[in-house]
């Protein structure tokens, strides 16, 4: 098992290799300049402006670019943001924990949720609770989320009043009140709008595909066996059929994962939480090509990490499934 | 008896002042929401606008521009004019007299030797500054004393007023010159403006609270300021609904309704210096070379006349932008400054005529091609392409009425908008503004309180960007124009206001007929604000903070 997890490791070096050329490539030949803020202003001197693109070695050829950026990244050193001159490992360590909070708690809310009604609905197929909610799952998945989001803020923070402060029930945006960051209480009452927007899609779709999974195996031979020898109900659905019908949840939960990184920036937008969603989008704007760079490059390892921790959970559910 | 009036008077007029001081209530918060965060609080290493609107409530210039377009002295003790003995050797010489007894918010006394030094960091362009070119006229700047700088200019800068606008750098808080890109003072400023930074959490918000060494008893009136970043614009109008923000940072012109329906909040706008205009390029289309080719379609000034002949600006001003906007008709359209020219009205008629008269005529399919037309091969089509940037609104709209007019004059355009780090890209990566591979622009740019530079780069001939010069320059209609030419050099060393402006109006009416430019709105923003934050003022000339000592909170 160690052999194969070291070989998966080592495969993902020259993998990783090969994006970051072919992002690096990309960035550089799309349109768009980092210094357009600077073009735009006009006292600013074209002289000013050529000496900073030399300083911040964006008029060098390709290969030297590249093969700097790649030196440093080896090293751990990502470089520079264009816009802030700050280093990227401190512009990434100041969002990511923010982003770590509100994808991972929305995670645990919708397995949560997600798991014991997807099972019940599959349990009592085509009973009103099944229908209720084929037809809510139906909606999370069509809903746009931002619009979603929207929705949320205009009932939970317009319209509702918390009867005993009388301000707003939630709050629309921002991770704590001011002068309130230590506060848990404050802080988890901002996280339940964001984490109700993000949860009204991926709880539709786990609980859809945790649905029709284990209706696949509810009407299997060994769950048959597992009630024919008495079994209850409960041990015959949560141990023997849940943990086969999993499977394909874990995938989804692989293919996630990397959110944690990458951060969701429809959610951070709408209700103003400064994760990594909203890093990368605004560096994509500014064509603040080392940030860029650095968010794919880890986001690219960490969608090969769980890819990896999804195939290694594939054999713990199902002890056929063996790696040599 | 005789001597008690005067008393009572003198006792009198001390209580009412006495009441207006405590009309004014301390203490309290204000919450400013804003789109996007800062990328760096040094104004020397940035040219972002958001930078201005949050900075000068910590770092200060010498002389501020009010809301009327005047001068007036901040960190100076006065603003230097020739009267004063402040403005000497035909205007290249420059005495600033500062005020005395102002601290730096650690406590150490702010000197002329500060002055020098954010002249000497500003123009060292090895450490990152993007200002060094705004400070490279200086010949000399000299501590004649504690509060006294002598700035001396090669030759006259019309914009001396302007030269420490971006705010004083304090010495002993900042670093060498030389590594100004990793000064820590970008992220921790220290100024003697009338707060000071307690937080910053980048992409969430910059915690502000009152500097208690500012050097006017009694202000600011406000505890502190809480900038927050709110990039969803629903949300932040949200927030201001609630009541939970004081104010609202340049939103946008679709909630007018929202302001007029929410109690206690008000939209206070001012013209912006943004107007939004048409470049149209006079030279042949990608060929950024010295001696290029008059542009086949619109090298003809007659053509140019029928576009601005066709455009609606009553239908754009009136019904698409409700009113939000006021007309534009020169560079020259605010301040001191203001021309007055004859406006294009719309006449299609006209229009169309010229566009005959130019040898452009209306094909089989409603698509005019040239039969006659001075620069373009018989059978051109009349087709145009206008880029203008992305993820702006009112911009695209107004793009698509003016094709949509053009084309009922028998004009083809074509709409191609694209995001504002291509539009606004460089030489280097050939960038089409740069290097004229474009019909006609679309954006908005403006000058400030002094136009000499702006229009300069906008209309010099000098100032066309072409190989020769590395597409240095922001002529990019590619105009030229040898009278323009000499009445911007002109008003560039002229000291007298009144003559600058007669030169500029000149300019203006030359503009106007030769249309290089067709101009079309000014931007009448502002912010939303709690009407309980007394003396919130937006200012045309100045971010958003520049009063913010005198802001206060009413009891709601």
């Amino acid at each position: 098992m160690s052999g194969y997890v070291l070989r998966r490791l080592g495969e993902a070096i020259p993998l990783l290799a090969i994006v970051s050329l072919l992002v690096f490539a990309l960035l550089q030949a799309s349109p768009g300049n980092p210094l357009a803020q600077l073009e735009r202003d006009p006292t600013v001197s074209q002289d000013d402006i050529r000496r900073i693109a030399e300083q911040r070695g964006l008029l060098d050829p390709f290969p030297v670019q590249y093969l700097r950026w790649a030196g440093g990244a080896v090293r751990g050193d990502f470089g520079e943001s264009l816009q802030t001159g700050r280093p990227v490992a401190t512009e990434i360590a100041e969002r990511l924990p923010n982003t770590v909070v509100l994808v991972l708690t929305a995670f645990a809310v919708t397995l949560l949720i997600a798991i014991p009604v997807g099972v019940a609905s599959a349990v009592r197929q085509y009973s009103v609770f099944d229908h209720v909610v084929t037809a809510l799952a139906f909606m999370g998945q069509s809903i746009p989320i931002f619009w979603f989001g929207l929705l949320l803020i205009l009932v939970f923070y317009v319209g509702l009043s918390n009867p005993l402060t009388g301000g707003a029930l939630f709050p629309a945006g921002g991770m704590y009140s001011s002068g309130l960051q230590a506060d848990l209480a404050n802080r988890l009452w901002h996280l339940v709008l964001p984490v109700a927007m993000l949860c009204s899609t991926w709880v539709a779709w786990y609980t859809r595909f945790l649905r029709a999974s284990m209706l696949e195996v509810l009407s299997q031979d060994f769950v048959r066996t597992a009630r024919a020898k008495g079994a209850s109900e409960r041990v015959v659905i949560y141990r023997h059929a849940l943990k086969n019908g999993a499977l394909p949840l874990i995938t989804l939960i692989g293919l996630d994962l990397p959110m944690i990184f990458s951060g969701a920036l429809f959610t951070e937008t709408i209700f103003a939480w400064p994760g990594m969603g909203r890093l990368f989008y605004q560096s994509a704007l500014r064509r603040d090509y080392p940030v860029l760079m650095a968010i794919v490059m880890f986001t690219s390892a960490l969608i090969l990490i769980s890819n990896l921790l999804a195939d290694l959970a594939y054999a713990w559910f199902d002890p056929r499934i063996k790696y040599t | 008896m005789a001597r008690i009036g005067p008393r009572l008077v003198l006792m009198l007029v001390l209580l009412l002042g006495l009441g207006a001081v405590l009309a004014q209530q301390r203490g309290g918060t204000a919450t400013i929401l804003m789109p996007e965060d800062l990328a760096t609080m040094n104004p020397y290493a940035t040219t972002a606008l958001i930078t201005m609107q949050v900075v000068p409530a910590l770092l200060e210039p010498l002389v501020g521009v009010d809301p009327d377009g005047a001068y007036y002295p901040i960190l100076a003790r006065e603003v230097p004019t020739p009267a004063n003995g402040g403005v000497a050797d035909e205007g290249r010489t420059i005495t600033w007299r500062l005020k005395e007894g102002v601290t730096w918010s650690d406590g150490t006394p702010f000197t002329s030797d500060d002055v020098v030094f954010t002249a000497e960091a500003a123009a060292a362009g090895e450490g990152g500054s993007v200002r060094a070119g705004a400070f490279g006229g200086i010949a000399s700047i000299t501590a004649l004393d504690d509060y006294t700088v002598e700035v001396r200019y090669q030759e006259y800068d019309a914009s001396y007023l302007d030269q420490f606008q971006w705010g004083i750098l304090p010495r002993h808080a900042t670093g060498d010159p030389a590594a100004m890109s990793s000064w820590g003072f970008a992220r921790a400023p220290v100024g003697t403006g009338p707060f000071v930074l307690e937080a910053w959490r980048t992409g969430d918000r910059i915690v502000m609270a009152r500097n208690e060494a500012f050097r006017e008893d009694g202000k600011p009136y406000l505890d502190g300021l809480e900038f927050l970043v709110v990039p969803s614009e629903e949300t932040r109008s949200a927030m201001m609904q609630r009541g939970d923000a004081q104010v609202m940072l340049w939103p946008g012109p679709q909630l007018r309704t929202v302001w007029e329906e929410t109690p206690g909040v008000t939209l206070d706008s001012a013209p912006e210096i943004w107007v939004l205009r048409m470049f149209l390029n006079l030279g042949e289309r990608g060929n950024p070379t010295e001696g290029q080719a008059p542009h086949p379609i619109l090298g003809d000034v007659r053509v140019r006349q029928a576009l601005a002949l066709g455009i609606d600006y009553d239908l754009i001003i009136d019904e698409l932008a409700e009113g939000r906007v006021l007309r534009a008709r020169s560079p020259f359209e605010l301040g001191w400054y203001r021309c007055d020219v004859d406006a294009y009205a719309y006449d299609p008629g006209r229009a169309a005529s010229l566009l005959d008269e130019a040898g452009w005529a209306m094909g089989d399919d409603g698509v005019r091609v040239a039969q006659g037309a001075p620069y373009a091969a018989d059978g051109t089509r009349l087709a145009l392409d206008m880029t203008g940037y992305t993820d702006f609104r009112l911009l695209e709209q107004t793009e698509l009425v003016i094709a949509d007019l053009w084309g009922d004059l028998g004009i083809e355009t074509s709409v191609r908008n694209v995001e504002q780090s291509v539009l606004f890209g460089g030489w280097s990566d050939r960038a089409a503004r740069k290097t004229g591979e474009f019909d006609i622009l679309v954006y908005d740019t403006g000058a400030g309180i002094n136009p000499q530079l702006h229009v300069f780069e906008l209309l010099h001939s000098s100032r066309i960007p072409r190989e020769q010069n590395e597409g240095a320059g922001g002529n990019y209609a590619r105009w030229s124009n040898p009278r323009v030419d000499d009445l911007l050099e002109l008003a560039g060393r002229t000291p007298g206001l009144d003559e600058r402006r007669e030169a500029y109006c000149e300019i203006a009416e030359i503009v106007n007929e030769e249309l290089p430019h067709l101009y079309l709105y000014q931007f009448a923003g502002g912010n939303a604000y709690a009407e309980r934050l007394e003396n919130f003022h937006t200012s045309t000339w100045a971010g958003l903070v520049w009063n913010v000592a005198d802001w206060w909170l009413a009891t709601e």
